[in-house]
């Protein structure tokens, strides 16, 4: 668990690795653009996501964070914000 | 009662009467020739609207009676001990239409719904299509937002089918499909009320004939380019799903806590029936088998509404943590309670089976009963809803957690529910099962009962075992054409909530006036027994001869222990469950009334 608020670009770079963990899928196929869905990513993973989130980065965060910013990019930001208030 | 204010509240139980009575407007009989024209008692529905029941749906807040979920449940329990079909059919749908508007409803809309429940108005669940079950990501019925001139307005096109009261009901609640994106936040709520469409219609004339609850007016909907305002939607476009998926943890909680009373009833029923039966030159009492029923039925009953009850506080105390022990309670409570009406219906044998006054009920309760695994949420979508949380539960259940006397204790002031704090997520410790890790309460039970010393052992290793396989389950294992194998720990993991709930139950309980686990030893082991029944086969070593299926032997001084409490405590007036509290009839069969 971690104080400091982690960058975008870390943020994006450690839900990258997470989407390809989850959907067994590969890391140079998609972009931080690409929707979510597109990868597989079910609301399964969205559930399994917001349990990591909130092991790795100490928040707590509703699945529907996930439904609201579909892309990578758009949940890092989303994901920034929320640890910079807590 | 933890509020003053319930006191004024007239008991069901009083104005419902005796139903063994000879004459009566709630008697079996008067319920039994209902079902049979597939009505519900039209003077038991007079009670209940003279009574308020649209008031105990109404949060507090917004003028109802609603403050402890507990209450509401203990207030509305005389229902479903007689009839579960006016209870549903009345009744409790309304409820679950109404909590989606309590949790995600603006202030305004708050406001019409509440007035509107206080004069006595229904609402339709319109969630179901048949060709999806409990896929409601799949439904395919839309709301279109659309100007015509000046009027804006959502126009409803698709079918909704086996929703109970849609005919009949003032106003239905709609999940409908807003956007054709892939995914949960493509549908929206809408609330339906019949006098303020703009234009078209529905047609919500053809009714559903079904197996049990023959008296619910269960039918389907057909919209034909229903159009009703703008702000019929509740919460945000795309926010359908999120809602509803936080409505359903307190319906599940809920239902499940008041299906105990069905099962409540026909466990008393049994006594009478057992004195009064002659066979094999005895009564059905002087048989140990039939007494062996009898005591697995209440057993199954005192695990479900320890489990049932504990869901209903963690409404109020343990919100973020509601998600799973909602969805557990409501795969595991109806399992039970099918399972005890089973039981049930083997001692009742030829005089359920015939229909014979005044044991009749028994076969409709059994019909009536079947409803609860199905419904808007069954077994397997309840199970669905536990498998994707599996990895994160076993992390969160590795954190201690305090144990929390208020959940499991029938005398928590829990005040009103805190809607805003139901969540979607797992919550930060497991509180459920925190009593099969305090070494406080097991030693207690332990001691207390050493003949189950080794059950509270195996439960505290399978929490262990389970966490450890839940643990190491990926997230491709998750979605739901999950394998027999996870749908297992899913199970197992109800059962272990079960074991914590009725461990936290019996410490809370066990000097407390009106709970079994005070008035007789026998409670806990009966109950921990029926548990135990659920575990797998206990851990062997490798190479070691396969140990012999866990069949729990019930040794027949608990049978005949339990089976006195039963017989004493229906005598004396009181409920089954949790909580034996004073219940009018059914105490004394035919026989002994004339005498």
């Amino acid at each position: 668990m971690t104080t400091e608020v982690p960058t975008v670009v870390a943020l994006e770079s450690w839900l990258r690795d997470r989407v390809a963990t989850y959907g067994e899928v590969d890391p140079s196929t998609f972009t931080e653009d690409t929707p979510l869905t597109e990868l597989g990513f079910s609301s399964v993973y969205a559930l399994t996501l917001c349990g990591d989130i909130e092991d790795t980065f100490g928040v707590d965060v509703e699945p529907t964070i996930v439904w609201d910013n579909p892309t990578i990019r758009r949940l890092a930001a989303a994901l920034h914000e929320l640890i910079a208030e807590n | 009662m933890s509020q003053a204010s319930t006191a004024q509240i007239a008991d069901l139980e009083t104005l419902f009467g005796d139903p063994l009575a000879p004459a009566g407007e709630l008697t079996y009989e008067a319920i039994l020739a209902a079902d049979a024209e597939r009505r519900l008692v039209e003077a038991a529905e007079t009670i209940l609207s003279r009574w308020g029941f649209g008031a105990e749906l109404v949060p507090e807040r917004l003028g109802g009676r609603w403050r402890s979920t507990e209450d509401l449940v203990r207030r509305l329990l005389p229902i479903f001990r007689r009839d579960l079909a006016l209870g549903l059919g009345h009744g409790i749908t309304t409820f679950m239409a109404a909590v989606n508007v309590w949790l995600g409803g603006d202030e305004r809309t708050q406001r019409d719904l509440a007035a509107r429940l206080l004069r006595g108005n229904r609402v339709a669940v319109c969630f179901h299509e048949l060709a999806h079950g409990n896929d409601l990501l799949q439904n395919e019925c839309t709301a279109t937002l659309v100007h015509d001139g000046a009027v804006r307005g959502w126009r409803i096109d698709g079918t909704k089918e086996v929703i109970n009261n849609i005919d009949r009901a003032e106003s239905a609640l709609v999940f409908a499909r807003t956007s054709d994106d892939p995914g949960p936040g493509a549908f929206s709520l809408l609330l339906w009320h019949k006098d303020a469409s703009l234009s078209g219609g529905a047609d919500t004339g053809r009714r559903v004939l079904t197996a049990g609850v023959r008296g619910c007016q269960i039918g389907v909907v057909t919209f034909d380019r229903l159009v009703v305002p703008e702000d019929a939607l509740i919460g945000s476009k795309g926010g359908g799903a999120s809602i509803a998926l936080r409505a359903f943890q307190i319906t599940r909680a809920v239902v499940s806590a008041l299906a105990t009373g069905t099962v409540d009833a026909a466990t008393r029923l049994a006594v009478p029936y057992m004195r009064g039966r002659a066979l094999y030159g005895e009564t059905v009492w002087d048989l140990p088998h039939a007494r062996l029923l009898l005591t697995r039925a209440w057993a199954a009953l005192l695990v479900s509404d320890a489990l049932a009850r504990t869901a209903v506080r963690a409404l109020h105390l343990r919100p973020d943590e509601s998600y799973m022990l909602s969805a557990a309670t409501k795969y595991l409570v109806p399992k039970l309670l099918n399972d005890a009406m089973h039981d049930l219906s083997v001692l009742f044998g030829s005089s359920f089976y015939a229909v014979t006054p005044p044991y009749g009920i028994v076969e409709k309760w059994l019909r009536d009963l079947t409803i609860l695994p199905i419904g808007h949420a069954g077994s397997t979508s309840c199970l669905l809803s536990v498998i994707p949380y599996l990895p994160t539960w076993a992390r969160r259940a590795r954190k201690p957690a305090q144990h929390e006397p208020a959940l499991f204790s029938t005398t928590a002031d829990l005040g009103e529910l805190p809607f805003s704090a139901l969540g979607l997520g797992v919550g930060r410790v497991d509180s459920v099962t925190a009593p099969l890790r305090d070494e406080t309460i097991t030693s207690a039970l332990r001691s207390a009962h050493p003949a189950v010393a080794g059950l509270v052992d195996r439960w505290a290793g399978e929490l262990a075992t389970l966490r450890d396989a839940a643990a190491a389950l990926g997230p491709a294992s998750l979605r739901p054409d999950a394998t027999p194998e996870v749908f297992d720990l899913a199970r197992r993991l109800t059962a272990v909530m079960a074991a914590g709930a009725l461990l936290g139950t019996w410490y809370e309980g066990r000097s407390h006036a009106t709970s079994p686990f005070s008035r007789t030893p026998v409670a806990i082991e009966a109950a921990l027994l029926r548990l135990s029944e659920l575990l797998g086969p206990a851990p062997h070593a490798p190479g070691a001869p396969l140990p012999a299926p866990s069949r729990v032997r019930w040794p027949q001084d608990v049978a005949d222990a339990a089976a006195a409490h039963i017989a004493s405590t229906t005598g004396a007036g009181l409920s089954l469950g949790v909580e034996e509290v004073a219940v009018t009839g059914p105490s004394r069969s035919p026989e002994e009334r004339k005498s």
